[in-house]
């Protein structure tokens, strides 16, 4: 009889965990104008990122703590013996130039997640080279195209920004359990201002100082002070979030 | 002509004795000096699991190429080797998933040799130093409720005691020749007019393995010899060592790959990996009655060299590069170990003990070419640390059946980091912990004990989790985990059982225990962050049936269940296998025939995400025979050829470079050894 028990329970075979495909779209329903630090109102009319491989991640057992900073999730355990406790379990690998304006609900492609408790997504930056060279993102990583105004003044901008190799938005919001049955698509999320934190996108930039004058819009390019301000930022969680739309 | 097959046929019809009734076993000893009785009566364990394997069981047991297996005789322990006979080998016990050893204490002739902030895994334990002809037991306290239960004990401590009993004393060389192309020599010298203790024994072993990437090589030597037999000076002990091997590391292998047919079921990706590992150990123990008290203290030194080549996962970190991680640890340590005991009245004695070991590490970790050259530092530190702790309890024995052992224990861990890659990043931590530990046992019956524990037991850092975090890019600073501080993760442990002796025919144990950790720490080594994991708890039954229908023959039934959670979500502590059986049969007969058979069911285990391994049985078998001064021996590892995953781990990996990267986990696995046979002779001269 316990042979029989032992035999009978030595015949489970391995079982691989479950995993669904999901498609995700461009969503820029959180994208409306937001005032900065500085209290200028900006208003995007071009917003587009250069991004590579989107990965999607679970806490895991981490404990709660842990949860009040996002976190830096490996991609991989290195050794298989050792236990991590928060992993990548989805990802949508590929090249994707992200717009919010004109590719507003366009799909990206299908993500294809194990089955488990969402709290983050990892987005890698890139630089757009294969775009054609008339393309003001070509050769850039991220491109902002909108007006800027406070107090009366309205001042056009146009910015282009470049990330190092390897720079990524890690922990982007994404809270969802996922199992089998899940279904619906998930919508990559931009936003000007975190209102949990009070941080905006273009916070320390003062559009005055950089006004050329002439009606001319203000430029910030690599190399610009302006530049570094908003790079930083752009590589913060806070301005995106992953969401079942 | 027939001389030879009588005694064999007579063996093997000695089976039909378990038939007869265990009652009419009454147990005539016969003379033969050559008799070595399987019994193995602890006639006071101190816990209910506490687990004895004697010289006759370990002689006869199956599937015994290194010390590493003996490990397998106790019951719940499942042992991996995801490396090739050499590299240490992944151990579980009670839920724990110990890793290399990070939560199950090993100690050698008394000296802990769990390596605490090994490159490769904290607690590392390489048991390749020891020579198993010269283990004369093996005992495993499972729990930490001993007060002598120190670092890594979380699941419990095992121990290793060498020497040659008397009726296996003499000089003896044997040669063994396996089907993977093994050559194995050993020569023992075991004066007969010494004590138990003496010995010198050399091992030589080389091994091509059941497939690629699975070749071994080592030389060992093992000696130890009583210096001092006096009454007034006491006796004392030196034991030395020297270790070196070279083996592979095949890594893992995707099951879809395998699936697929672009990779056999035993086949590897890459061919290179592999390792060396060295030792020298050293220990002199001095045992001197004083008065009515006991004193034994122990210096002892070791130096150790390990380096290590090993990819899991392909091209997933590096695409151009390759992920190869090359590790190098060098250590150097020196302790010292006390104890005393002393009765302080007619029911009362007083257990104090301490211990300090001071190691010097140098740790490398880089990513490495094809050519195993440097690619990327991952790591690259100097350390010293220092290990000590104070005990101090009481053995009061109020009446005979009753025995009440209590007392705590402070433990102290000092370490001072030093980045070599960045110079400018030091840390020094000195960290503290006192554990209780209490054990009660009631004679309910002349044959049956009740059994009660409790104990706190701690696993320490390791110093590059000291050493805290990588540095984090300025701008990208709050979007990064910073992880939990270093410290000593305590578990608490429960354990309450009963066993059930009557004479030397039959012994039972049951117990129930349960281990609960508050928030464990797990350092991850790729983010370099203490990862602060959530409470865990767990629950389990170990059974354990030993049945002795003669002295030289010993019928064995252990079961482990344990469910091992996390509290709050209720999912499974990944790779802690939920059940094990383990059906063993030891038969060591004064003709002169011995044999052994272990029938092993391990249950299928959870993985992370949701994975699951798949369960496995495995049938080892061993036959033996003695005839004048030649031992004939042969030994059968899965008898059945069965084709089973000796490892299995969800994780992502790279290999092919021409499908599209992907980060998601996925079923890898190494395969375990298929049928492979050793036939062995020995010549006692």
């Amino acid at each position: 009889m316990s042979l029989a028990t032992c035999l009978a329970l030595a015949c489970a075979p391995s079982q691989e965990a479950a995993r669904v495909e999901l498609p995700v779209v461009v969503d820029a329903s959180r994208l409306v104008d937001a005032t900065t630090d500085l209290g200028w109102s900006i208003h995007l009319e071009t917003a587009r990122i250069a991004t590579g491989d989107l990965e999607f991640t679970i806490q895991g057992e981490m404990h709660a703590l842990a949860r009040l900073w996002d976190l830096l999730v490996p991609p991989a355990v290195a050794h298989p013996g050792h236990y991590a406790g928060g992993d990548v379990t989805g990802a949508l690998p590929g090249s994707f130039v992200l717009d919010w304006i004109v590719g507003d609900g366009d799909e990206l492609g299908r993500a294809e997640l194990l089955a488990g408790n969402y709290h983050g997504c990892n987005i890698a930056f890139r630089r757009a080279d294969e775009l054609p060279a008339d393309d003001p993102l070509a050769g850039h990583t991220a491109q902002f195209v909108g007006t800027a105004s406070k107090d009366g003044q309205e001042l056009a901008f146009a910015a282009v920004l470049d990330l190092d190799l390897g720079a990524a938005v890690i922990g982007a919001p994404f809270d969802l359990d996922i199992d089998e049955a899940s279904a619906g698509t998930l919508g990559v999320q931009l936003r000007l201002r975190d209102d949990t934190s009070g941080a905006a996108l273009f916070d320390g930039v003062d559009f005055a100082a950089l006004d050329p004058g002439a009606g001319t819009p203000v430029s910030i390019g690599p190399g610009d002070p302006a530049h570094n301000l908003v790079r930083r930022a752009l590589q913060s969680h806070v301005f995106y979030t992953v969401a079942p739309l | 002509m027939r001389r030879p097959s009588e005694p064999l046929l007579r063996a093997f019809a000695l089976l039909a004795v378990l038939a007869a009734p265990a009652g009419a076993a009454a147990h005539d000893v016969p003379k033969d000096r050559r008799y070595a009785t399987v019994v193995v009566s602890d006639r006071s364990p101190r816990t209910a699991s506490q687990r004895t394997v004697g010289p006759a069981e370990i002689a006869a047991s199956p599937r015994r190429r290194s010390a590493d297996d003996l490990l397998r005789l106790i019951p719940g322990v499942l042992l991996i080797q995801h490396g090739a006979e050499g590299k240490g080998q992944q151990m579980f016990m009670r839920g724990f998933d110990a890793a290399h050893g990070a939560d199950i204490e090993v100690k050698v002739a008394g000296v802990t040799v769990n390596e605490l902030s090994n490159i490769h895994g904290q607690g590392y334990v390489d048991l390749g130093f020891v020579i198993p002809e010269v283990v004369r037991r093996v005992t495993a306290n499972k729990g930490p409720f001993l007060l002598d239960q120190g670092n890594f004990a979380n699941a419990g401590t095992i121990r290793f005691d060498l020497g040659v009993e008397p009726d296996a004393r003499g000089s003896r060389v044997g040669y063994e020749f396996g089907s993977t192309l093994r050559h194995r020599g050993v020569f023992v010298h075991a004066p007969k007019n010494m004590a138990k203790e003496t010995f010198f024994a050399v091992e030589a072993m080389t091994d091509k393995g059941f497939a690629a990437a699975r070749a071994a090589r080592r030389a060992t030597f093992l000696g130890q010899i009583r210096l001092l037999d006096s009454k007034t000076h006491g006796a004392l002990d030196l034991t030395a060592g020297v270790y070196a091997a070279r083996f592979d590391a095949p890594g893992a292998v995707r099951a879809d790959d395998v699936a697929a047919g672009r990779v056999d079921f035993a086949g590897v990706y890459r061919d290179d990996g592999g390792g060396r590992s060295g030792r020298l150990f050293t220990a002199l123990r001095h045992q001197l009655d004083l008065g009515a008290g006991k004193l034994e203290q122990r210096l002892h030194g070791q130096l150790r060299a390990l380096d290590l080549v090993e990819d899991f996962t392909g091209y997933l970190l590096d695409p151009l590069a390759g992920d190869r991680r090359n590790q190098r640890h060098r250590f150097a340590s020196l302790g010292y170990q006390l104890e005393y005991r002393r009765p302080l009245h007619r029911t009362l004695e007083l257990l104090a003990g301490g211990a300090w070991q001071g190691d010097v590490l140098r740790l490398h970790d880089v990513r490495a070419s094809v050519r195993h050259e440097v690619v990327s530092r991952n790591w690259d530190l100097g350390a010293g640390q220092h290990q000590a702790h104070a005990r101090a309890g009481l053995r009061w024995r109020p009446v005979d059946r009753f025995v009440l052992e209590a007392g705590a224990r402070l433990d102290l861990m000092a370490y001072n980091v030093r980045d070599r890659i960045d110079p400018d990043r030091r840390a020094r931590k000195v960290l503290a912990l006192p554990s209780p530990r209490i054990n009660a046992s009631v004679r309910l019956a002349p044959f049956a004990t009740l059994f009660l524990a409790y104990g706190r037991g701690l696993r320490a850092p390791e110093a590059r989790a000291v050493l805290g975090g990588g540095a984090t890019p300025e701008d990208t600073a709050l979007d990064r985990y910073r992880g939990g501080p270093a410290r000593i993760v305590a578990s608490d442990s429960v354990e309450v059982g009963t066993r059930f002796q009557h004479r030397e025919l039959v012994s039972a144990g049951l117990s129930l225990f349960g281990t609960w950790i508050d928030r464990e720490l797990v350092f991850d080594h790729v983010s370099a962050v203490n990862i602060e994991l959530n409470r865990t708890r767990r629950l389990g039954v170990d059974f354990d049936l030993a049945v002795w229908p003669r002295r030289w023959l010993q019928l064995r039934q252990d079961v482990s269940l344990v469910q091992a959670r996390f509290v709050d979500s209720g999912a499974p502590v990944p790779l802690a296998p939920p059940f094990m059986s383990a059906t063993g049969l030891t038969l060591v007969h004064p003709s002169g025939f011995r044999a052994g058979a272990r029938f092993l069911v391990v249950g299928s285990r959870a993985l992370p995400h949701g994975a699951r391994t798949s369960a496995y049985a495995l049938l080892d078998l061993s036959l033996g025979y003695r005839v004048g001064p030649l031992q004939l021996d042969l030994q059968i590892d899965n008898v059945t050829n069965a084709r089973w995953k000796e490892g299995e781990y969800h994780f992502a990996s790279w290999w092919d470079r021409s499908e599209p990267r992907s980060t998601i986990p996925t079923l890898h696995f190494l395969a375990g050894p298929p049928l492979t046979a050793r036939i062995g002779a020995t010549l006692w001269l």
